[in-house]
């Protein structure tokens, strides 16, 4: 229980102090940004993946939609970047929180099937409708805004961003772990080991399903916010369900079965993207695909799940 | 009062007739045993009567309730609670987290999102509690997918015992058991008849079970009630003989 | 009205084209229940097998070999992965497992043959239009026609009529049974396996002379894929031809009438099959539920 809280302590320390030290090792911040938007989003889809035991491919539906969200309210409506990250995640959660009653009945492949049609048909509003979300070339247009507290104002260049990010990041992350550690957690996870034993204990388990996609949806929709900012840029692509697959992948690389797992995934993504593309610009995908295939076969529990195998043994 | 009745229920799957005409007046507190030959239709009963699936024609009631409609949830919160045959439980988790699941159900915060903890030492509490009426306290933090069968089948009883049931279905409690493991599971049924006054059916193919420990015994053959009545009546019945038990000597 | 036929023509030929491939994943996900992400990647291996072949043996050469040396690689793809996946109940490790050797084949392709398209390479009389109204009905589309008819008929009455096929057909309905029964289970999956990916072979090779290939031509091919059997119905051989046979039409038709929404029609027409009748056209209760 102790060793649980010694490690939160020690990923936070780290991931507050990644201007001092990331640069030492090759990075830069804008990458440390990048790692735990994506990184957030992966933790989102396992709530639903790994914690839930539903398959869903089709998360980027919501990623994508905070991401037009956020970028569509610095056009339209607002000049605050907190504002349009608020506005996107919740465009992101309330279109999950929709469409919830209609997957939530459905199981492994139709759940993961008609998640996916979801995301396409989002994927095809934003590719067509030109005129709102500028079509296939993405939305452009806006762009980070100086925050302003009180007198003071702070332009969001890549460090300044990445706090904000981590910022974002930490309340995502605080919330997930507080649901994942509640009753409401614990049901979840029951759902995942049993389903019809959760059923006969007269746990509705449709509805627990319905909540897990929307807090998924949520979050995922904070991360598209968060992306767009970064990149200050959102296209189609960030809904289409190639997106939703890097989710799975980090989620699995890192371990589905723990909470850091998805971060320690998109760590690793990220890190084996930009170190080894370097050498082999063409390649690299294969890479991630065969650790991918080994991790599935081997270690099922990613990366994560290997660490806790030594150290129980130990 | 009879807790559980049932008046001239049937199933019928297609051109199957799995269960014709059965009748059961179940008195509250009181061990009932279902036995019968394979396919006589027990587990079809059961499953009818837990809510697996419905009734074709007939009436089920329950505490006064006409259940017939109401959903495998329903009857859990009614108080009708089961146990399967092929051990239903939540592998990757431990005894105690197993039985968690139950008792957070059954008060209601599945939900919840900042429990107090007065309630959190609430649940603990009663999780502690079946530990040790089932006898599982020592392995508590055990995960159940390493135990033994005999001793997943318990922590499924615990489960259900969790939902405070005033009808308990037992689906072969026995099922896969060796001789201790099978006398630990009758002792439990015993403990729970005499302690806790739990009215119980079970279903069984374990005659020394089923004479050491039911009150009444029914006996199914065909889809069709064979017989009805104490421990000593069944034994002495000259059809259930025939069909079941093998001709007297 | 030439052109609501023209896109009904090319409709039925997509829909002839998924047909195979559904039929081949339908075989592979209810014998060896494997959801197999990686479909679509073995048919871009056929078509790439087909460009690089036709020149040495000419296309009929490339026609028999390349679904055959495709086939072959899912009798290795099986036994050194796919066996992994066996033993544990949950599916989702089995399409994870194909996703990561999509991935893997995609990029290969990349590697070997780059990213740009690559031209077709079919028999220039076969490429010709068999007539001058009906432009589009070219000699090669019918020979598609045909040759996918052909072979679906061909596998069906060989699951319906040989001996191997009624194992595999009992092996669909109960595996644990047929192995109690005497019958090599490894083999039968194997063999299964290998059947879906020539087939996914074949229609690679086939395509070849229509499409222009391109590495993430296996992306775009594996979730129609999936939708036909979802539409279909999991479990249902039959169905998984109806299925595509007729998302292939309704996106042919939608080209006609209304022609941006014919790539997302496909998905709304699942997503309301999904809602309102849950298990497909002809799909069995319970399977992958």
């Amino acid at each position: 229980m102790s060793s649980r809280v010694y490690i939160n302590a020690a990923v936070w320390v780290l991931l507050l102090t990644v201007p001092l030290w990331f640069p030492w090792i090759g990075g830069y911040p804008a990458l440390a940004s990048r790692v735990l938007i994506y990184a957030l989003g992966a933790m989102a889809l396992n709530i639903l993946l790994g914690f839930t035991g539903c398959m869903s491919f089709g998360q980027a539906a919501y990623f994508g939609l905070g991401g037009y969200g956020t970028g569509l309210a610095l056009v339209h409506v607002t000049n605050s970047t907190v504002a349009a990250v608020i506005l996107g995640t919740a465009l992101g959660g309330a279109a999950a929180f929709i469409v919830g009653p209609l997957i939530m009945h459905r199981r492994g492949i139709y759940f993961a099937m008609i998640t996916v049609a979801v995301g396409q048909i989002f994927y095809f509003v934003a590719e067509r409708w030109n005129s709102f979300t500028g079509g296939e070339d993405g939305l452009t247009g806006f762009s980070r805004q100086p925050i302003h507290f009180g007198s003071v104002v702070v332009s969001l260049t890549a460090v300044p961003f990445y706090y904000f990010v981590l910022f974002f990041f930490a309340i995502g992350a605080a919330v997930m772990g507080i649901l994942l550690n509640a009753p409401l957690g614990h049901t979840w996870v029951a759902i995942r080991e049993n389903r019809r034993r959760a059923s006969f204990l007269g746990i509705h388990v449709e509805r627990y399903v319905w909540a897990s996609f929307a807090i998924a949806g949520l979050f995922a929709g904070l991360a598209g916010a968060l992306n767009a900012l970064q990149n200050n840029f959102i296209s189609p692509a960030n809904l289409y369900w190639i997106e939703s697959g890097n989710f799975v992948i980090m989620a699995v690389l890192g371990g589905m079965r723990s909470f850091w797992g998805p971060l320690i995934g998109s760590i690793i993504l990220f890190g084996i993207q930009d170190y080894v593309s370097t050498y082999f610009p063409n390649n690299w995908e294969i890479f991630i695909g065969v650790l991918f295939i080994i991790v599935v076969i081997f270690f099922p529990n990613g990366v994560l799940g290997i660490i806790r195998q030594r150290t129980k043994s130990a | 009062m009879s807790l559980l009745r049932l008046k001239n229920v049937s199933r019928v799957f297609g051109k199957l007739v799995a269960l014709q005409d059965i009748d059961l007046e179940m008195e509250e507190g009181k061990v009932y045993a279902m036995i019968g030959p394979n396919g006589a239709g027990k587990t079809t009963l059961f499953n009818l009567i837990s809510g697996f699936f419905q009734a074709t024609t007939g009436e089920i009631w329950f505490d006064d309730k006409l259940i017939n409609d109401f959903t495998a949830e329903k009857r859990v919160a009614a108080g009708l609670v089961r146990t399967f045959q092929i051990t239903e439980v939540f592998p990757e988790l431990s005894v105690a987290e197993n039985i968690r699941i139950g008792v957070e159900a059954q008060e209601n915060h599945s939900a919840h999102i900042w429990p107090s903890a007065q309630l959190m030492r609430q649940v603990n509490g009663r999780v502690d509690e079946l530990l040790q009426t089932t006898g599982l306290a020592q392995q508590a933090d055990h995960i159940v997918s390493e135990l033994a069968h005999g001793d997943q089948r318990v922590v499924e009883v615990a489960m259900a015992l969790s939902m405070k049931p005033k009808l308990l279905l037992l689906d072969e409690p026995t099922a896969g058991m060796g001789r201790a493991e099978a006398g630990r599971m009758v002792d439990l049924i015993r403990t729970l008849h005499d302690k806790q006054h739990l009215s119980i059916l079970f279903v069984e193919h374990d005659m020394d079970v089923v004479f050491g420990v039911a009150d009444r015994i029914m006996v199914l053959n065909f889809g069709k009630t064979l017989a009805m009545g104490t421990p000593k009546e069944i034994a002495q019945n000259p059809a259930v003989q025939a069909a079941y038990l093998g001709d007297p000597a | 009205m030439q052109l609501l036929l023209f896109d009904g023509f090319n409709g039925l030929i997509q829909g002839a084209f998924y047909a195979l491939l559904a039929l081949g994943l339908s075989l592979i996900i209810s014998l060896n229940s494997v959801i197999n992400f990686a479909h679509g990647g073995f048919m871009v291996i056929g078509a790439y097998l087909a460009f690089a072949l036709v020149p040495y043996i000419g296309f009929w050469g490339a026609l028999v070999v390349g679904p055959l040396l495709t086939g072959a690689l899912g009798i290795l793809v099986e036994r050194f992965l796919i066996r992994y996946m066996y033993g544990r109940s949950d599916p989702v490790y089995s399409l994870l497992l194909t996703f990561g050797l999509a991935l893997i084949i995609e990029n290969a392709l990349r590697s070997i043959w780059g990213a740009q398209g690559l031209p077709s390479a079919i028999p220039s009389w076969l490429g010709a239009p068999v007539s001058s109204t009906y432009f589009f009905v070219t000699g090669y589309r019918l020979f598609v026609m045909a040759a996918i008819a052909l072979a679906t008929g061909a596998l069906f009455v060989f699951l319906r009529y040989s001996n191997f096929g009624v194992r595999i057909r009992a092996g669909i309905l109960d595996l644990e049974t047929v192995s109690t029964l005497g019958v090599n289970v490894y083999m039968l999956r194997a063999v299964n396996f290998a059947i879906g990916i020539l087939l996914a072979g074949f229609a690679g090779v086939l395509a070849s002379g229509i499409l222009e290939l391109s590495p993430t031509m296996g992306n775009d091919v594996i979730m129609t894929t999936f939708v036909a059997i979802v539409v279909g119905g999991i479990g249902s051989l039959l169905g998984s031809v109806l299925g595509a046979l007729l998302i292939g039409i309704a996106a042919g038709l939608t080209s006609a009438y209304f022609p941006v929404a014919s790539d997302v029609v496909i998905y709304v027409i699942m997503a309301v099959v999904l809602i309102v009748r849950p298990r497909g056209l002809l799909g069995q209760v319970g399977l992958f539920e």
